[in-house]
């Protein structure tokens, strides 16, 4: 489900093209997850700038919030630098899932009510600054020298595969995309930033330079190392071509998928059931019920079971009705396999 | 009251179970509880009985602990059944090992219905990334009309791809034919060697200058990076033909936008999920025959309507979660039943 009530993206452009991807699939989805889209950046950037626009959309959002109580998981893309200052506004709108571009191990480590996922930017917005890496990475020095000694590894082999970023304004983190897009291997200080997808993938596209150790003469002969090795150099050939694959125009959205996908909601599900099935066998029914509790997700309306949870004999009879009804047809050949012949309910 | 079971994971190739992946995992943690010692468990759970030997210790000092511990083999791969299995229909079998008979349950796609699945084959319920991926990639897939696949197909790179390990041999071509099993190593692998020099790209262990392609990080992934928009055809042959194992190999080739060729009988159940025109089927065929057949192939106005509709079909299987969360939850109330059972 996707909630949306959208008269101008402006800015936002990252969260324009997770929504119109999403829309492109037209996923059916569990009826208690939402994906909101909102363009998140250009409101912001209107509260900081107090512009006329932002009163238009924190009605728009103020509209949305009536839909999002619906749900009890959320999930949105921003693409604004500084998202996660703005989370409670997140929250009060009921987001739980939170997918922005630019993710600090600092917010990644810190336990709060929102889940933070790292999220592409697509490269048409590479030339987006990070500003606020300005100031945080003050490596400047660092930067220079890593510009260097690609520059040698350039000039003396002639191989002209590796690109710095994420250092400084000149070299942002959102070039990333540009680049991996292009074929190249990008150069990154180590430990600054999360990117979106399995880490082990990204360590072998890129190279991570450790900062805090940082010697340009042992970067110089570790680039050298993968240049040397055609093996190395194809590993990593690889490795970018698949991070292309999986954000480039035609997946982008393949990770913010998986939270649609998560096993947690048929868990709690099957928690409740199994629960309030596990009280019905210590009231003196076959122990074999229990496995009614995985089967009966499938029987009855969730959000009846949910309430209904402590009245055992509402739940009895709820599976009783929906057995003799067979309301279920496409899943009755397992159901029937199980239960029907030991003829507990249909007696 | 009822407990939750208690279970142990052992031997190596128990990492290919229900119980190892993250997403089962987290929804069978409701009701079994993963013991960090096998002394602790009542049920040894391994993912083919070829482990018990190297785990013959453990397996005896179990059982002399606990009399009544039970020990299950839980297969999800036909092929293992095929090599190590033994007579893979029975579920109740012995090995002997160290003198003392160890009594075990087989349960697999011939012996119970945790694999017998309602709409998205169990292998694909394993990852999430799979769901997701073909959502993404059979929502593009479906848009595309007759001749705009057809003018893709005739610019492709390569008429034929495969990525599979190489193995040839009678052990990788034996067959149960009461239970519809057939081992399609050998057939694959002498298909391939057959292409092998018709504009291909193959991939796997044991083919020359080819990399072990589960040492990468993301296997799927760089199949279909590799892959995608390249390929006429693509073999998606099993290792071995059941009716109920469909890995994902046929959903890759469509979604790669290639023609599948694959092997199904008229029992496979490939056939509730796509048309069966929509790929190439090697099953009862001549191969040299059907080679040649690959080899000329043209694509047809019938063919194509057969493919188009083979993409919109598997774009609403794809997009639909429930479908994927009733496979889980079928699954994982198959194991619960049988677990229940082999302690009653």
């Amino acid at each position: 489900m996707i909630l949306s009530d959208l008269k101008v993206w402006g800015d936002a452009e990252v969260e324009r093209l997770a929504f119109e991807r999403l829309n492109t699939i037209n996923l059916a989805v569990s009826e208690s997850r939402a994906y909101l889209a909102f363009p998140w950046t250009t409101l912001f950037k209107a509260m900081e700038s107090n512009s006329s626009i932002e009163l238009e959309l924190t009605e728009s959002l103020n509209q949305l919030k009536q839909k999002t109580k619906e749900y009890k998981n959320i999930a949105t893309v921003c693409q604004h630098l500084g998202a996660f200052r703005y989370r409670r506004l997140f929250e009060s709108v009921g987001v739980t899932h939170l997918f922005i571009t630019d993710v600090s191990p600092r917010v990644i480590n810190q336990k709060f009510r929102i889940e933070v996922h790292p999220f592409p930017h697509h490269d048409s917005f590479s030339s987006a600054l990070n500003e606020n890496r300005k100031n945080e990475l003050s490596i400047f020095d660092q930067a220079k020298c890593v510009k260097g000694v690609v520059d040698r590894i350039h000039s003396d082999f002639g191989v002209d595969i590796f690109v710095p970023c994420g250092w400084t304004v000149d070299m942002p983190l959102s070039a990333i995309w540009s680049i991996i897009a292009k074929g190249f291997i990008p150069v990154l200080p180590k430990g600054q930033f999360f990117l979106p997808g399995n880490p082990k993938l990204w360590h072998a596209a890129l190279y991570l330079v450790d900062s805090q150790q940082f010697k340009s003469e042992i970067l110089y002969y570790s680039l050298f190392d993968i240049v040397k090795d055609k093996k190395k150099l194809d590993a990593k050939i690889q490795a970018i071509q698949q991070l292309n694959f999986a954000y480039g125009k035609e997946l982008l959205v393949t990770d913010l998928l998986t939270f649609f996908v998560s096993p947690d909601d048929l868990r709690q599900r099957q928690q409740i059931l199994t629960n309030s099935l596990r009280s019905l066998v210590d009231g003196g029914l076959p122990d074999k019920l229990v496995l009614i509790g995985f089967l009966s997700r499938l029987l009855i309306d969730y959000d009846t079971t949910y309430n209904e949870t402590q009245h055992d004999v509402y739940l009895r009879e709820s599976i009783i009705s929906m057995l003799k009804k067979r309301e279920f047809s496409d899943i009755s050949r397992d159901i029937f396999n199980v239960v029907e012949p030991k003829g507990w309910f249909l007696r | 009251m009822v407990l939750a079971l208690n279970i142990f994971l052992m031997g190596r190739r128990s990492n290919k179970t229900p119980f190892y992946y993250p997403v089962y995992k987290r929804i069978l943690e409701n009701s079994f509880t993963y013991c960090s010692k096998p002394e602790h468990a009542d049920i040894l759970v391994f993912g083919t009985s070829a482990d018990f030997l190297d785990c013959s210790g453990m397996i005896l000092e179990c059982m002399a602990t606990n009399p009544n511990i039970k020990i299950t083999v839980v297969s999800e791969e036909p092929y293992w059944d095929m090599l190590w299995g033994g007579d893979f229909s029975v579920r109740s079998q012995s090995m002997l090992i160290e003198g003392e008979e160890i009594k075990y349950t087989y349960l697999n796609h011939s012996t119970s219905n945790i694999f017998s699945f309602l709409k998205i084959p169990y292998f694909i319920t394993t990852d999430n990334n799979f769901f997701s991926r073909y959502a993404m990639l059979f929502s593009r897939n479906s848009k595309l009309n007759r001749s705009e696949i057809e003018s893709r197909w005739r610019q492709y790179e390569y008429h034929y791809a495969a990525m599979a390990q190489y193995r040839r041999g009678v052990e990788f071509n034996s067959s149960k034919e009461s239970l519809v099993v057939f081992g399609l190593s050998d057939l694959r692998t002498r298909l391939t060697e057959a292409m092998i020099k018709n504009r291909s790209f193959i991939m796997g262990k044991g083919w020359p200058q080819s990399q072990i392609r589960q040492s990468l990080v993301d296997w799927h992934l760089d199949k279909l990076s590799c892959l995608d928009k390249k390929s006429r055809f693509i073999s998606a042959l099993e290792n071995t033909h059941q009716v109920n194992y469909i890995s994902e190999k046929i959903f890759d080739a469509f979604a790669l936008l290639s023609v599948p060729i694959y092997f199904a009988s008229d029992l496979h159940r490939i056939h509730e999920l796509v048309p069966s025109s929509a790929f190439f089927n090697l099953y009862n065929q001549d191969l040299d025959c059907a080679i040649n057949e690959i080899k000329e192939f043209n694509l047809t106005g019938e063919f194509l309507d057969q493919y188009l509709d083979a993409q919109r079909q598997l774009k609403g299987l794809f997009t639909n979660t429930e479908h994927l969360d009733n496979e889980r939850g079928r699954v994982c109330a198959a194991l619960v039943d049988e677990f229940n059972g082999l302690l009653r």
